[in-house]
């Protein structure tokens, strides 16, 4: 199967679990081994907890898109809040003081330290989309 | 998320606070709570069986923190404020432990996300019951 699934969820941390199940299950159609399944699906929680805690504030919508591209797992956190690039953010050194770590830092480093590219897209209508793409193959 | 509490009196007694299923940002307040409950009832260690917690996340990083600070008796961090809330730790990639918080069998997963934050270096890890009662 390499067609593109999506789902949407409120915005809520009740959805966590949900949305895991969800990419779980694509992931390993997609071809995903345990080890890429199971960073990406870390990955992808810190992504949707940033975008329900940091984004909304509130109530809301996330939309969860899973996909195969490119020998690449690729999976698009979007939503409608005000918009955030955390790919412009400066990742935390953890072998340096956390004092100088910013807030929501640590899901960014996470994110980052768990995939291998990150895209930020700010869609002209509004809202943020965030593509997390994780090595599938060795001919990327 | 399971949480079962058990105590072992030994050499020190030690408090053991078993998880099952997931811990992330929907239910990371209720290991807080439970470890403030077993403080309050005088707990002055804590071994965190994890070998049937199947995911951790951030939000799990700061409860465990949390949990340190307890029975450190510091003024426990913020829950909500992230990577900040770790602040007192001093330094996350910074080797040796502590002796109030130990984890015991940590799936694969979950020792990754101790690996990739430096969190392995502060809350020492073991894989045997006995071994990690006596290392309190």
């Amino acid at each position: 199967m390499t067609g593109k699934r999506s789902r949407q969820w409120q915005a809520d941390l009740t959805s966590l679990a949900e949305i895991r199940a969800f990419v779980e299950s694509c992931a390993k159609t997609l071809g995903a081994n345990e080890s890429q399944t199971s960073d990406v699906l870390l990955a992808v929680n810190e992504a949707v907890t940033n975008s329900i805690l940091h984004g909304y504030g509130g109530a809301g919508l996330v939309r969860v898109e899973v996909d195969r591209e490119n020998g690449q797992l690729c999976v698009c956190v979007a939503d409608q809040a005000p918009p955030f690039d955390p790919t412009q953010h400066i990742t935390p050194n953890i072998n340096r003081p956390l004092d100088e770590c910013g807030l929501g830092g640590m899901g960014i480093h996470m994110m980052r330290a768990l995939t291998d590219e990150i895209v930020y897209h700010a869609p002209i209508e509004g809202g943020n989309e965030l593509t997390l793409k994780k090595n599938l193959s060795e001919d990327v | 998320m399971e949480i079962t509490v058990s105590q072992v009196s030994g050499r020190v007694p030690v408090t053991i606070i078993a998880l099952r299923g997931a811990l992330d940002g929907s239910n990371y307040e209720e290991l807080i709570a439970t470890g403030r409950a077993a403080h309050a009832a005088g707990a002055k260690a804590i071994l965190l069986d994890i070998a049937e917690l199947t995911f951790m996340s951030s939000a799990g990083l700061v409860a465990l923190h949390n949990l340190y600070a307890i029975l450190k008796d510091e003024v426990e961090p913020d829950p909500e404020a992230g990577w900040a809330t770790l602040k007192t730790v001093g330094n996350a990639g910074q080797a040796g432990g502590q002796p109030f918080v130990k984890l015991l069998n940590p799936q694969p997963a979950v020792m990754r996300t101790l690996e990739i934050t430096g969190m392995h270096n502060f809350f020492e890890v073991h894989t045997d019951r006995e071994t990690a009662l006596q290392s309190f």
